[in-house]
């Protein structure tokens, strides 16, 4: 990072950023598709507060949505796309970044 | 934070939650129990694979579908990419081939007796259990993994060097014992998967909208 870098301000993905909604991209990038009870539990987040979340993160192109049917219920399964796997790696190098080199 | 580390152990939470219903022990027995068969009536192969390769793992995952998925959600791992060819894995693959190719001509001569090859089969298959075993630790972070491949190794190993027990009857009852064992082991993750997982009712079924 060169000394003119370190005098811009960090710019941060908000829409990552925010614990819960870090939370659900963290698991859908280790896993290949997962569905809204699977999040629900690994999140521990409520129902409504997950929709709004993942309404938040497909808006922004980051989640790819696909409802299907298992028997008669509809089931929702939710995959990272190529630009939230993207926008996950830059945040994670962001946030390396303003680490690096700190003590401790 | 390593955070490289963080995501493996998602990774391998998510794996464990994979794992808990007990189906992988279940057609690992339904495996194990079967092999005598295969061993012993090789013609029987063709069988082996269109049952327990092309059928039983669709069987299960629609098994999945309606008992499994319901009680704790439903997630698809990232299938293993397959292995680099490399000049060591080419190395290993011929030796295994010169090895069996070896036993089946000393066999097929006389210069090794059918026994002997019966009687270390167990040991073989154990050693051979070790991969799966390695494999499944990696991927859900669990030691425990690697009891059932030593534990095969080393009673593999016990009927290889017991004199007293005839081959014909110790080695297709290792694999059958195993394969019992598995089958139990996986009835009673799932017994406790269902007790401990009641169906989630999701008066929203899980609709999001967006």
């Amino acid at each position: 990072m060169t000394s003119e870098d370190k005098r811009r301000p960090v710019k941060i993905n908000k829409l990552i950023h925010e614990p819960a909604r870090l939370q659900i991209m963290t698991q859908l990038y280790v896993v290949e598709e997962a569905d809204f009870l699977f999040l629900m539990r690994r999140t521990r987040l409520t129902w409504g507060n997950l929709s709004s979340h993942i309404s938040k993160l497909e808006d922004a192109g980051y989640l790819e949505v696909t409802k299907e049917f298992l028997g008669k219920k509809p089931h929702t399964v939710l995959k990272i796309s190529a630009s939230g796997r993207k926008a996950l790696e830059d945040y994670r190098k962001v946030i390396n970044n303003i680490f690096e080199g700190a003590p401790g | 934070m390593n955070e490289e580390q963080d995501l493996k152990s998602i990774e391998q939470v998510s794996f464990r939650e994979l794992m808990q219903d007990g189906f992988t022990e279940l057609l690992m027995g339904l495996v194990l129990a079967a092999m005598p068969l295969f061993v012993l009536r090789p013609s029987l192969i063709s069988i082996f694979v269109v049952f327990y390769i092309i059928f039983l793992p669709p069987f299960f995952e629609m098994i999945r579908k309606k008992y499994i998925y319901p009680r704790i959600g439903y997630v698809k791992m990232y299938e293993d990419e397959p292995p680099r060819v490399t000049l060591r894995l080419v190395a290993v693959l011929a030796l295994l081939i010169v090895s069996v190719a070896t036993i089946i001509y000393l066999v097929g001569t006389g210069t090794i007796e059918e026994d002997l090859v019966y009687r270390w089969i167990p040991a073989a298959f154990g050693l051979i259990m070790c991969a799966p075993s390695i494999y499944f630790k990696e991927k859900s972070g669990q030691n425990r993994y690697y009891l059932f491949g030593a534990a095969m190794t080393i009673t593999g190993v016990v009927v290889g060097v017991t004199p007293v027990l005839d081959p014909n009857i110790v080695s297709p009852l290792y694999f059958i014992v195993w394969g019992l064992f598995f089958m139990i082991l996986g009835l009673v993750k799932y017994s406790l998967f269902v007790r401990k997982f009641p169906i989630v009712d999701m008066p929203e079924d899980g609709r999001v909208d967006l």
